[in-house]
């Protein structure tokens, strides 16, 4: 196939670059015994973008031959050309770089298919009845494994000539506890770029169903955290969440450009001293291999570690070949693309806050009055950083004591404020975000973590 | 005879002879044209097309499902092998039946004249029209995205039990996204959309004046104060407060897995006589309309909740059977989903006051324009924060909100609606109107 690409791109009028990408998908979901989703999904086909007369035209073909894919050429060539007298400010040129060549391989493909369909279903079916099982107040039970595996081949008309192949995994446990007409909601869930050895290395679906199982039945008596400005220590998955939703996003190049709350801020101190915010494309930190791995993005740029915050000082931002052309800056390998038939945007890939040097007991010992606050629930955050996100658990913290599990928490405030309240990390590490997705017109694949962290922020409760 | 249907009976033949006891396949072809706004311009026109098959098959009472996107043959012979793959390793379940066919009532106004021949030419026309409506209202308005797109297609359904349905329908659709900047100072985002399905139906300008109107009301927020008192729902901050969880409530998939608050509640009150809800496939330019479900079947229109009590749960094949009744037509999803029960179009029967009397008759109080935050569609709870609110003094909108949060519980709030407006807002599927609750906890910032 790369042969083919490579012609079909020299023989292309102008910029071109086609990317090949074959997916197969698998979701096994059982819920309360049934089997919601026992199903494989092959997504196979040629993306072309090309750019012409100062801007972007696209098209895709589900036909990899060297006819249908000049026909899906000429397509997104005509879409540029008939669009581009719309356009006010062209695109003079894509920022250079040395674009990858070669083989490009993540994730276990080949470990993961050593387990037979049988395998991986009994292991949904029986986790998720282990679950339902745990305890009498459970009412219902949710168990969901999922595969991405892909395979891609990215060649553009400026030199990028990559094959990619990545595997990533996911294992996510839920359970609804209720009492009379009270229902309460555990989730736990697992993403890894890797086979079942780094799925499974932190939470096996055993731990995953205890927990899941423990926090729904435990918040079934838990009373309403009480509304008002806190000082909490946050969990990796909540400084992942923040670190991803509330600040990633204002810094990806596309919303800077927008007037997101990152723009004109470019090397002035946005959070505290202590905190250094990453976005990697490889896994550089923690033990296990994280959810949003990527060593080559869809423009074919190779993906390194990028610095957002350096100790409280915003030192850059996320970019395609195009953004970074306009901040005449080297572009960071954030331009994914989530299926064949889908357009690169920027995207982040795993976002984390470094650790520190403080025992998360000293976290907790120095709060007198105020919050630990566990798992994500939903959220979202505005382009001015303002943020909402829901907790899972709420535990009071009294005189440097853990207190009693609240419900109903939530909890909100301007990122880059909350950053500047950080007056302690942990030395501790988890990626804590990689069974989920995150959401820009298309999905991708993406981590986050960091270590417990202390600050300020808005609670939110009755 | 549409070249869909018989690629599925291909199919469904195909599968029985690989070992399927029954099978479904459905089969969709799509052409697709949009052009995307960015940063204010236009960024990237888009033109191509795509085939998809979902094939489901029961074998021994077990579930197995494959989706391919090419209608080769390679791309058919492994859709069958993965879907009678899975299968075989599913367990069996007594409930996993395919339904027998109901008659199909056509639906007029699906495809609009000329969907075909709809260009990248009327997408860039439609998309600027809208940027420069935004801009043109006010130079801080900033549009971070946009898009004008127009779709038209096919889909198809045959099932070994008879199942045989196809129609051909068009949808456009138009969002716009971004801010208003002053300074330093950055107002919350707006997104305003509207879909139909013919482009005439659409109004992009109108669209972007909602759009602009909101961003630059929201500057100058200021962080609200803590009370209890009565706030005003606008209809996307009421669809995803009261009417996400009802909708996940009425399926009776939630019902028979007890995560579900109308359990046992059917011709039982469960909100203010206020309130109606209607599901509607049949309803005009909506997203979900359609004259067939997942599963082929015509989906009933059903009342939901009539002046306050509940009327109806949604059912699929697997769930009617289960309480031993037929489907009423509501298996959801696309030729990639395996079908699962779900709602089609919302229509939130609109009340008799105005917004503007409702806003009057409030001495101190909130306006939400948007919701983001959580909501538990099982038990209910909902916290988080205002978007674009504004706080209502004496009767009239005062400023800007900023930082300010609601939380309460879904279905108390329910029976805490003391008006539904006159004025509705299309949101695709999704007709809502104004609601009025009478006491929710605000938390200022």
């Amino acid at each position: 196939m790369r042969e083919t690409l490579k012609a079909a791109v020299a023989n292309a009028p102008g910029w071109t670059e086609l990317r090949l990408h074959d997916r197969r998908a698998l979701q096994i979901a059982v819920r309360k015994g049934e089997v919601e989703s026992a199903a494989f999904r092959k997504n196979c086909g040629v993306g072309v973008r090309v750019l012409a007369h100062g801007t972007w035209g696209f098209s895709s073909t589900d036909r990899l031959t060297r006819e249908g894919i000049d026909a899906a050429i000429q397509e997104a060539t005509l879409a540029a050309e008939t669009s581009s007298a719309g356009r006010s400010e062209r695109i003079e040129g894509l920022a250079d770089c040395e674009l990858a060549v070669g083989d490009f391989k993540t994730g276990d493909a080949e470990e993961t298919a050593s387990h037979t369909t049988e395998e991986k279903t009994s292991l949904v079916v029986d986790t998720e009845r282990r679950t339902r099982e745990s305890h009498s107040s459970i009412r219902s039970a949710m168990c969901r494994y999922s595969e991405l595996v892909d395979e891609k081949w990215i060649v553009s008309s400026d030199g990028a000539d990559a094959h990619i192949e990545d595997a990533k995994l996911e294992f996510a446990v839920s359970a609804v506890a209720g009492e009379g007409d009270d229902m309460q909601v555990g989730f736990q869930g697992v993403g890894v770029t890797g086979g079942w050895p780094e799925l499974f290395a932190r939470w096996t679906p055993e731990r995953l169903s205890e927990h899941a199982s423990k926090v729904a039945v435990d918040l079934l008596n838990a009373p309403y955290a009480p509304g008002g400005s806190a000082t909490v220590v946050l969990n990796p998955e909540l400084v992942g969440l923040l670190a991803h939703e509330a600040i990633g996003h204002t810094v990806e190049a596309d919303f800077v450009l927008s007037g997101s709350a990152a723009a004109d801020r470019m090397g002035k101190q946005v959070a505290s001293e202590l905190v250094t915010l990453v976005d990697s494309g490889p896994a550089v930190i923690g033990a296990e291999s994280a959810g949003g791995v990527l060593l080559v993005d869809d423009e074919g740029v190779p993906a390194g570690r990028t610095v957002v915050i350096e100790n409280g000082v915003l030192r850059s931002y996320l970019h395609d070949r195009e953004t970074a052309a306009h901040f005449g800056v080297e572009p960071t390998g954030n331009a994914r693309a989530w299926q064949y038939d889908d357009q690169p945007l920027i995207r982040m890939r795993n976002t984390y806050l470094e650790p520190g040097d403080s025992p998360y007991e000293e976290l907790i010992a120095s709060v007198d009055d105020g919050f630990l606050l566990k798992g994500a629930g939903s959220g979202q955050a505005d382009a001015n950083a303002e943020f909402m996100f829901g907790v899972q658990e709420a535990y009071e913290i009294k005189k440097g004591k853990m207190g009693r599990l609240l419900r109903g928490a939530t909890i909100s405030g301007d990122a880059f404020e909350v950053l500047k309240s950080v007056d302690a990390l942990s030395s501790d590490f988890e990626w804590a975000i990689g069974n989920g997705y995150c959401g820009k017109g298309q999905a991708a694949k993406v981590d986050g973590g960091g270590p417990y962290v202390r600050c300020k922020l808005l609670v939110g409760g009755r | 005879m549409s070249d869909l249907l018989t690629l599925c009976d291909r199919v469904v033949e195909a599968a029985l002879k690989a070992g399927a006891d029954e099978a479904e396949a459905m089969s969709v072809r799509v052409r697709d044209v949009n052009v995307e706004l960015q940063k204010n311009d236009l960024q990237m026109a888009r033109s191509m097309s795509g085939d998809g098959l979902g094939l489901r098959v029961f074998k021994e009472r077990s579930l197995g499902f494959a989706y391919v996107n090419s209608f080769d043959d390679d791309s058919i012979a492994e859709s069958v092998e993965r879907a009678v793959g899975m299968a075989t390793a599913a367990p069996s379940d007594e409930f996993n039946v395919l339904p027998d066919p109901t008659p199909i009532v056509p639906l007029d106004g699906m495809l609009a004249d000329g969907a075909d021949d709809f260009g990248v030419e009327s997408a860039v026309e439609q998309s600027l029209e809208m940027l420069r409506a935004a801009r043109g209202y006010d130079p801080r308005v900033t549009v971070d995205s946009g898009e004008f797109a127009g779709h038209a297609g096919e889909k198809a359904i045959v099932s070994s039990r008879g199942v045989r349905a196809s129609e051909r329908s068009s949808f456009y659709y138009c969002y716009i996204f971004g801010m208003a900047k002053e300074g330093e100072t950055v107002s919350s985002f707006d997104f305003q959309y509207d879909g139909a399905r013919s482009a005439a139906a659409l109004d992009p300008r109108s669209v972007a004046l909602r759009f602009a109107e909101n961003v630059v009301a929201s500057l100058g927020a200021v962080k609200g104060e803590s009370f209890r008192g009565p706030v005003i729902l606008a209809p996307k901050a009421a669809a995803e407060i009261l009417i996400d969880p009802i909708a996940s409530s009425v399926r009776a998939s939630a019902v028979q897995r007890e995560t579900s608050k109308f359990r046992g509640k059917l011709g039982h009150s469960v909100s203010s006589a206020a309130l109606s809800v209607t599901d509607d496939s049949t309803l005009k330019d909506g997203a979900s309309t359609s004259s067939f479900d997942r599963e082929g079947l015509r989906p009933e229109v059903l009342p939901l909740i009539e002046d306050g009590v509940l009327r109806n749960f949604l059912y699929d094949a697997y769930t009617a059977r289960k309480d031993e009744r037929s489907s009423n037509g509501h298996a959801g999803g696309g030729a990639s989903s395996v079908p699962l029960v779900s709602t089609t179009n919302i229509v939130v029967a609109n009340g008799d006051v105005s917004v503007d009397d409702m806003i009057a008759g409030i001495d101190r109080g909130v306006l939400a324009t948007r919701f983001s935050g959580n909501t538990d569609p099982v038990s209910g709870d909902f916290s988080g924060s205002v978007k674009g609110g504004r706080m209502i003094r004496g009767g009239k909108l005062a400023e800007p909100l900023c930082g300010t949060m609601i939380a309460g519980n879904t279905f108390e709030m329910l029976q805490s609606i003391t008006g539904v407006s006159r004025e509705s807002e299309r949101m695709f599927g999704t007709v809502v109107p104004y609601v009025a609750l009478e006491e929710i906890s605000v938390t200022g910032g």
